[in-house]
């Protein structure tokens, strides 16, 4: 009975204790030690999250969606004699096709379009905050800063996706436009060319607000930014219409978008340098 | 030494697990949340003092992997090694029914403790998501599995239960 009585007494004070330094590195999340801090429990961290980056499937390379064995690839294999073995190396091939593809997109949209711009694998996703942040494998070190625009590259055609709001030395995170703190000022593609702000929804949708109620908006209509807000670059596609509304207010007509990237593949991504947060 | 070996493997393999399914999984709704089923079971099974340091661990570093607000899984995460360790007297844990509803009552605890803080925290309005019931029924239902494989896990390394110690 003593020995519980002891043993409650001294959970209950370890308790105390982690809950006040908990409390305390959320008090003060913003204070440099507390950031350094971060940055030495990230590097234990991260190791798993490249791995499983580097080894996993991509979601677009389903078994036989690649040509079946051919290819300089194919031919400079070992011989295998194990059904298995060649069915794993065949699959590993695969997926070097597809990543090898997907890089090359955003190689070559780097080299096109964006000069000044980094490629950052995606290695970190809170299922729970899954529509509102992810976690680039680049930081600091290799040139991002706060705000830098994030875009993916989906169905061979650029798209925004976000823009970096935290930067440690060796990883960044990534605001989603679906996050519904994310407001992107966007205009409308086409005859009509309003102007509106592009909100997050927590869910795949995207919120195209404040369009003049008198606006010819139509279904299908591209959305992309306006580049006013001066983060985001200009004619960057942000979704297309799906429907049309008035909103709550009456005052206002307000548009639901499909976004133009997919927010569950997103792989490889593309950073846009600006180094305005750098000192 | 060996014992801390243990600890360090367990937090180490259970952190990729999670980490693992997070990364296939977190775009559905049947994420398993595998640390916070070990926070519970070391809880349960070592007492309260192991429940809530390796669930502070397990929290910072799961914050630290998602870039979030340090402190906050961890906070919950203490908070539920606490309370089942607490608990584990008034429970026979060798039931299956009684980790199959202890482990889906207190993953929703969870996820209502954390919806709620982080409506408090966030300025945005938080819209409650269908995870918070199907990531309890998933627990549930993969819990009892689980703790038998860390139970063996754990004596494959000669660490017994608490109560078994004494």
């Amino acid at each position: 009975m003593d020995w519980d009585i002891h043993e409650r007494y001294k959970s209950t004070l370890l308790l105390a204790g982690l809950l006040f330094l908990s409390a305390s590195l959320l008090a003060f999340h913003k204070n440099t030690t507390v950031h350094y801090f971060q940055v030495f429990l990230v590097r234990f961290a991260l190791p798993p999250q490249r791995y499983l980056t580097q080894v996993s499937m991509p979601a677009s390379a389903s078994p036989g969606l690649l040509p079946p064995a051919q290819g300089d690839a194919i031919e400079a294999m070992p011989a295998v004699t194990d059904l298995s073995a060649s069915a794993e190396l065949l699959r590993k091939v695969r997926v070097l096709e597809d990543e090898n593809t997907k890089l090359r997109g955003v190689l070559s949209l780097k080299s096109e379009r964006w000069p000044r711009s980094v490629a950052a694998h995606v290695v970190g996703r809170d299922p729970q905050r899954w529509f509102q942040d992810i976690v680039l494998d680049k930081g600091s070190n290799d040139g991002l800063s706060v705000d830098d625009p994030v875009l993916a590259l989906s169905d061979g055609r650029e798209a925004l996706i976000g823009r970096i709001t935290e930067v440690s030395p060796r990883v960044a995170k990534v605001m989603l436009v679906q996050d519904p703190l994310s407001a992107v000022a966007a205009e409308v593609a086409g005859l009509s060319g309003d102007d509106g702000v592009v909100e997050g929804t927590n869910s795949h949708e995207l919120l195209l607000k404040y369009l003049d109620r008198s606006s010819q908006v139509k279904i299908g209509d591209l959305v992309s930014a306006s580049g006013l807000g001066k983060i985001f670059p200009a004619g960057v596609p942000l979704g297309w219409v799906q429907s049309i509304d008035p909103d709550p207010s009456k005052l206002f007509l307000q548009a639901r978008l499909r976004p133009a990237a997919k927010s569950n593949a997103l792989r490889t991504v593309l950073v846009i340098t600006t180094g305005r947060n750098q000192e | 030494m060996k014992k801390t070996l243990f600890y360090l493997l367990t937090v180490w393999i259970i952190l990729w697990m999670q980490i693992a399914s997070n990364h296939y999984l977190g775009g559905t709704l049947f994420a398993v949340q595998w640390v916070f089923l070990a926070v519970l079971h070391f809880g349960l099974v070592r007492g309260p003092w192991v429940g809530e340091s390796t669930g502070f661990i397990w929290g910072l570093l799961l914050d630290a992997a998602a870039l979030g607000f340090l402190g906050l899984h961890s906070i919950l995460f203490s908070l539920a090694g606490y309370s089942t360790g607490m608990f584990r007297r008034q429970l026979d844990f060798s039931k299956l029914w009684t980790q199959t509803i202890l482990s889906w009552v207190a993953t929703m605890a969870y996820y209502t403790a954390y919806y709620l803080i982080t409506r408090l925290v966030s300025s945005a309005d938080e819209p409650l998501r269908w995870a918070i019931l199907t990531v309890p029924v998933v627990n549930a239902i993969v819990a009892p599995v689980f703790f038998s494989v860390l139970e063996f896990w754990g004596q494959l390394w000669g660490q017994m239960p608490q109560e078994r110690d004494r």
